[in-house]
């Protein structure tokens, strides 16, 4: 029947077209039918298997740039795999045959050629390839055991190749773990699974780094455990009876829980260490049953310095709220946090939200806290004016709540000698800005003399924030978290999108010169400054 | 307790004994020991006393009985007896008798229309004496003749002063009248007055009569009698009328004698032509008819007069010119307006000048109305001068001429300079220099130049250019002309443009500014770079425009800057433009809508720049040295400042480059050593090895000097907080119908509601009573009605029985009569 419609086909085609065109459409749909035929061949009888290797050959073959010809054949081969392994031709037992085994092992081996086929030109087909292969894998999950999936099976093999291909993959690898991760409730307990069996394997430093780094980046796209539960979607196990495969609560933690415990064994670098710290509460936490593991890490990140223990800090927080984690001389390490480039930092509203939380415990010594207020204060003098108007609201909310800091900024000498030596001589600062330990800084006993500076700060907004401190205290507190994003953008932003409500001043003097100096020819500093760049 | 009390009639009857009303017949001794009192209102008094305690609804008094002073101290009275609050009786009869006069004489009269009103003064009443009747009718006629002729002052009041108890009748009139509204208040104020006890009634009336008193005493003074004082206002007027005949005659001799100057002014005038006055002068009809004596016909000299005057109003001259100004007032002006300026600029970096810009705004505001009003709807043929407007323009214009004046001045200084720096045309260059010098004005200055074919430098010819609206436009205009041109090209369409010139010229002129401003941003881009003479001029015109188009240079800024905002690097071209806001605007307000943007980007680029290369070093240096002329007013601290020449200088630049950094950061430390307590923390002894030994030095003196200067910080001089109180407020002598709210408004509002509750239930009361009345009154006219229906009835039966008895018994008889007779 099939033949015969298409011979019609073939006869009728010519009529209507003509020239080179027609004869290369009419060549490229004979070569449709040549497949149709070979793949309905297949189905129809074991003698035409061979005719496997001429269908893989087709859908290997792209360098003519037919890609609805390749797609037709991996459409076909897809129809055809899915057709011979739901009807048990890659099932082999004890007691088969061993012709038959010959059989299956060589089906095999054609499937795993199709699978690498597929695999190797990924990129840029993604969203046509990626559903076959897991099409195929969904199908052979249905007759292949749990561990031959995680071993070597199609699910297995696409990760392996995703996690260990380079740059080229990355837009496979997003819609991966877009498509077929994120929002299932077994398919990360496979990649989990499939990712330590990869972690397992000894390779060569580059593949390790390569490894690393893609394995990463696909469990940071990957949904928190406790989301990942509550999904009700199967992609593999569909069927009650193979439940299984999507593994108990407790096996998926401890899975994600190893995962993570091998990454970090792995040895990750800088920014691979702050993304997953960045990541630390929400995704890798909850994976650990037993977050105390996680606590090496953390401190290891905590003590590194910079940026990266501003985000471990959050992660350490949360052992210490959640898992009653003792950490020794915990303000001491927070106050060796506040150095030069905290302010300037991408992360400090994220640091100034934990440090406003730890430094209004109750029971902290003032000591401790002025020393917070001084160093904070330091900071800001040399800080972008995002940073400054963070820090102002927190001293205000410090001072506010502990009254015997106050002496910081209001300080009445009472006794006559010592105020007639100020007086004449002047003071030093008792501030000691080396010292480690804020108890012993003697920061109580100084003012914030960099407040009052910047209440004559050249932004507008940020003198007049400054000037909060040396109001009144009629607010009980300022929400710091409304301070916190401002940066020089949005500063901007704000003074340039405003309309002009009314006439600008202008100056009332022409100046004699600006670039000029006072004799003939001469420039003056500006002049001679943007006379070097100009002739740069 | 057991025994009930008497009966009412055995009451009243030992009551009246008791009383001595009734009861055995005195003994004529007796009674005449009693005759001293008088008898019959002794007897009246002691029988409604009587009535009273018997009857007990005549009276109203407070439902309970007595019981505590405190709390029942108002339905007790001294005498323990419980207080009358009101007679219900004797008002509901006011009442009733009130609305029998008022209300049932318009039921009466319902539905009938027309009639008579008899308005004459007691010609029914019986009671009036004839005396009393003539007396009432003159004082009406002389209150009605006052009326007419309130200001009558011939007549003399004395004649009809009747008085009565030392008022004056007519007043007396009124207090009747006043008393007739009292009443007509009705019932509601009856049962008030009543409520009041007979005591406080009593006082009100002494009260009443000691104010009277009081007022009688203080008067006499005051109320001397009207034709006392009318007699002394018209002493006044005419007194005020002898004055100003005096003044006029004055005027008229001044302008006798002003016509007869007259010719000799018009000569002076250069008119030749006689019979005009001086034009500031009001047209006086008396003017004309003094030069009847010339001998030509008052009509003629009419016009004669009113065409010069007219000639003489449009003239130039004809306009009051201030009084010239000697030097030391000029300059004193000059210092008087810049001390004023500046203290402007003062209040606004301290961020005051809130208010102030506003009013500057409307200023402005009605500035550019007022040009906006010229420019489209007056043509200028229209124009009046010697107005107002004019006077204003024209000192603005001698604002702008003067600076015209020193920009042009400072051209030929740039052009100077610039030629002789300049070494690429030496011998164009040396005889224009040579030009300039020896013939420094205007027309000279382009003489014996190559470009003089293309550009006419005398004004009368500067209009061979158009006046560029956009910059490409200005780029055609300025393509013939070498780059060393562009200022006299800019000054050659501003002199052809000028505001003074046509009215449309303004706008014209404010969208050159805006394309000098895209100039500037492009001179930056120029290959060679444009000589900084040059843009230095350019920017120089730019601040003159501005100061009469600031909005349209302002904007123009602000889109620049909104561009240099999403780039993140800054072209010589932006940074042009910030040098340009540095001096146009005033960068020591608190906040300025252009600078204080052009700030923060500077900032920004400041701060998120590192020094590393070369470039970017030097890049820094220059903006660092620029914020810095930003802030050398305001003295205001700029971190970025710091940080960026801190770490430029840890990069080890150029010598030439460190040095540039160094004095940066010296021009910093000077600026900032005002704040002592964190100057040593702004500059760190870290700095110091990076310095040059000198620099050091001078930064050690200024940290020295900030170690002296510190003093312990004391902000917080305040007031101490109160703690809130919460315990109430006690009120000493408090009285619980008092309101002690504090607010006053609410405490009116509520009395306001109050009294209208008030008074919407005593009106609504007084209507229903009004209704029952009514009602009463159509039942009783019905029940009238009926009976002598019945009446007549009756009496028409009886008639009619009577009648027909009579037939009967006159039947009877007859039938009887018959009966015997047969």
């Amino acid at each position: 029947m099939a033949k015969s419609t298409m011979k019609r086909k073939r006869e009728t085609d010519p009529n209507t077209r003509d020239g080179s065109s027609d004869s290369k459409a009419a060549k490229r749909l004979q070569e449709q039918d040549r497949i149709d035929q070979l793949a309905q061949g297949i189905i129809e009888s074991r003698e035409n298997y061979n005719d496997l290797i001429e269908l893989l050959a087709a859908a290997e073959r792209s360098e003519q740039g037919k890609g609805g010809l390749q797609r037709h054949a991996v459409a076909s081969l897809f129809g055809v795999f899915s057709h011979l392994i739901e009807s048990g031709n890659f099932k082999k037992s004890k007691g088969t045959p061993q012709k038959e085994v010959v059989i299956v092992e060589w089906l095999r081996e054609r499937l795993v050629e199709f699978t690498e086929a597929l695999l190797q030109q990924l990129p840029g087909n993604e969203n046509s390839y990626l559903p076959v292969l897991i099409g195929l894998a969904r199908v052979e999950t249905q007759h292949a055991s749990p561990e031959a999936l995680w071993q070597d099976g199609i699910f297995a093999r696409t990760v392996r190749k995703l996690s260990l291909s380079g740059e080229d993959f990355a837009n496979a690898r997003t819609v991966f773990v877009g498509d077929y991760i994120k929002g299932y409730r077994d398919s990360p307990f496979h990649l989990f699974k499939v990712a330590r069996k990869l972690l397992k394997q000894r390779r060569g430093d580059t593949e390790a780094d390569l490894l690393r780094s893609n394995l990463l980046h696909t469990l940071i796209d990957t949904e928190p455990v406790p989301q990942i539960l509550e999904s009700e979607n199967f992609l593999f196990a569909q069927d009650g009876k193979r439940a299984r495969l999507a593994g108990s609560e407790q096996e998926l933690k401890r899975e994600g829980q190893e995962l993570w415990l091998d990454l970090f064994k792995t040895g990750l670098s800088k920014p691979q260490q702050k993304l997953v710290l960045s990541k630390t509460a929400e995704l890798v936490a909850p994976c650990f049953s037993k977050p105390e593991l996680l606590l090496d890490f953390l401190t290891d990140s905590y003590n590194t310095g910079g940026s990266v223990s501003l985000l471990a800090l959050s992660g350490v927080y949360y052992l210490i709220q959640e898992r009653n984690l003792e950490y020794p001389s915990f303000f001491q390490k927070l106050y060796s946090l506040l150095d030069d480039d905290l302010l300037h930092s991408k992360h400090r509203s994220r640091f100034f939200r934990l440090l406003e939380t730890f430094l209004s415990s109750t029971h902290l010594p003032s000591a401790l806290l002025a020393s917070f207020m001084k160093k904070l204060s330091r900071l800001a003098l040399h800080g972008p004016p995002g940073g400054v108007v963070i820090v102002i609201p927190l001293v205000y909310n410090l001072l506010r709540k502990n009254p015997s800091t106050t002496f910081m900024i209001h300080r009445e000498t009472r006794d006559p000698e010592a105020r007639e030596e100020i007086e004449n001589e002047g003071m030093d600062d008792p501030f000691d800005d080396a010292e480690t330990d804020p108890l012993d800084t003697r920061a109580i006993d100084s003012c914030l003399w960099e407040l009052d500076a910047l209440t004559t700060h050249y932004h507008p907004n940020v003198a007049t924030v400054a000037k909060i401190i040396a109001q009144e205290f009629r607010k009980e507190a300022y929400s710091l978290e409304d301070f916190l994003d401002y940066s020089y953008a949005s500063i901007i932003e704000s003074e340039l999108s405003k309309e002009m409500k009314n006439v600008p001043v202008v100056e009332y003097e022409i100046p004699k010169r600006i670039f000029t100096g006072e004799g003939v020819g001469e420039l003056n500093n500006l002049g001679q400054l943007m006379n070097s760049i100009l002739a740069q | 307790l057991g025994k009930m009390a008497p009966s009412q009639l055995k009451q009243l009857k030992s009551s009246l004994r008791d009383h001595g009303i009734s009861g055995p017949s005195q003994s004529k001794k007796a009674r005449k020991s009693d005759q001293s009192r008088s008898k019959k209102g002794h007897k009246e008094a002691v029988l409604s006393t009587l009535r009273e305690s018997f009857n007990p609804f005549e009276l109203k008094s407070a439902v309970r009985p007595r019981k505590f002073d405190v709390t029942s101290s108002k339905t007790i009275g001294q005498n323990g007896k419980a207080v009358v609050l009101g007679r219900p009786g004797v008002t509901k009869s006011r009442g009733e008798e009130l609305r029998r006069n008022t209300l049932l004489p318009d039921l009466h009269r319902r539905g009938k229309v027309g009639g008579i009103q008899d308005r004459r003064i007691g010609e029914m009443d019986r009671t009036l004496t004839p005396e009393e009747r003539l007396q009432q009718r003159l004082a009406k006629e002389a209150t009605r003749r006052r009326g007419k002729t309130m200001f009558d002052l011939d007549e003399d009041e004395d004649t009809i002063g009747l008085t009565h108890l030392g008022k004056d009748l007519d007043d007396f009139e009124e207090d009747i009248s006043d008393a007739s509204e009292d009443e007509a208040r009705g019932e509601n104020d009856y049962s008030d007055d009543d409520r009041e006890d007979g005591a406080s009634r009593k006082r009100r009336w002494e009260g009443d009569g000691a104010a009277s008193d009081v007022e009688d005493g203080a008067e006499p003074e005051r109320k001397k009698s009207k034709a006392e004082v009318m007699k002394e206002v018209i002493a006044k007027s005419k007194f005020h009328k002898f004055e100003r005949q005096q003044a006029k005659e004055e005027d008229h001799e001044i302008r006798e004698k002003l016509d007869k100057e007259t010719q000799g002014i018009l000569a002076l005038l250069g008119k030749g032509k006689p019979g005009a006055p001086k034009a500031g002068l009001p047209p006086a009809p008396a003017n004309g008819i003094s030069k009847d004596a010339g001998g030509e016909t008052a009509a003629e000299k009419r016009r004669d007069y009113d065409e010069d005057r007219g000639k003489l109003l449009f003239d130039q001259r004809a306009k009051p010119t201030e009084r010239t100004k000697t030097v030391e007032e000029l300059e004193q002006a000059r210092v008087d307006r810049l001390k004023a300026m500046d203290e402007e600029r003062a209040r606004r970096m301290r961020g005051e000048a809130d208010d102030s810009a506003e009013k500057l705004k409307s200023d402005e505001d009605g500035d550019a109305e007022f040009f906006g009003f010229q420019s489209s709807k007056i043509p200028e043929e229209d124009r009046m001068p010697g107005e107002e407007q004019t006077d204003e323009l024209g000192f603005e214009d001698e604002d702008d001429f003067l600076i015209e004046d020193d920009l042009v001045a400072s051209d030929m200084e740039g052009s100077v300079a610039e030629y002789s720096s300049d070494e690429e045309s030496e011998d164009e260059s040396t005889t224009f220099a040579g030009d300039d010098i020896v013939n420094p004005n205007r027309t000279a200055l382009g003489s014996g130049r190559k470009a003089e074919q293309h550009i006419d430098f005398g004004p009368e010819h500067a209009g061979s250019y158009p006046c560029p609206q956009s910059h490409e436009e200005f780029l055609t205009i300025l393509e013939p002309t070498t780059m060393d041109e562009l200022p006299s090209v800019i000054q050659k369409i501003r002199a052809a443009y000028g505001a003074q010139l046509r009215p449309e010229n303004v706008e014209k002129l404010s969208a050159f500014s805006t394309v000098l401003v895209d100039h500037i941003a492009y001179l930056g881009t120029l290959q060679p770079p444009a000589p900084l003479p040059v843009v230095e001029t350019v920017i120089r015109h730019i601040h003159s425009l501005a100061r009469s188009s600031p909005l349209a240079v302002s904007k123009t800024f602000r889109t620049h800057l909104r561009r240099i905002q999403t780039t993140s690097d800054l072209a010589p071209g932006d940074l042009f433009l910030l040098t340009a806001i540095s001096t146009i605007y005033p960068t020591s307000d608190h906040f300025h809508q252009v600078a204080t943007p052009a700030i923060s980007l500077i900032g920004r680029w400041l701060g998120l720049h590192t020094a590393k290369t070369p470039s970017e070093s030097l890049t820094g240096a220059y903006l660092v040295a620029l914020a810095l002329r930003y802030l050398r007013l305001s003295a205001r601290y700029m971190p970025e400042l710091l940080r960026f020449s801190t770490s430029a200088l840890r990069h080890r630049p150029a010598p030439t480059l460190a040095a540039a950094h160094v004095a940066n950061l010296l021009t910093m430390a000077e600026l900032w050593s005002g704040t002592p307590g964190a100057f040593p923390a702004m500059f760190p002894s870290s700095i110091l090895p990076l310095l040059d030994p000198t620099s050091a030095h001078r930064l050690r003196v200024l940290l020295a000097n900030a170690r002296r200067g510190r003093r312990p910080l004391e902000l917080h001089h305040h007031r101490p907080l109160a703690i809130r109180s919460v315990q109430p407020k006690f009120e000493e002598n408090y009285n619980p119908d008092k309101h002690y709210d504090p607010d006053a408004g609410r405490t009116e509002s509520k009395k306001l509601a109050k009294e209208y509750k008030r008074e919407r239930k005593g009106a609504m009361r007084e209507l229903r009573k009004d209704a029952n009345f009514v009602a009463r009154e159509q039942l009783k006219e019905k029940k009238a009605k009926d009976a002598a229906y019945e009446v007549k009835y009756r009496k028409l039966v009886a008639e009619i029985n009577e009648e027909g008895g009579r037939g009967r018994n006159e039947y009877d008889r007859e039938r009887r009569k018959a009966g015997r007779g047969r």
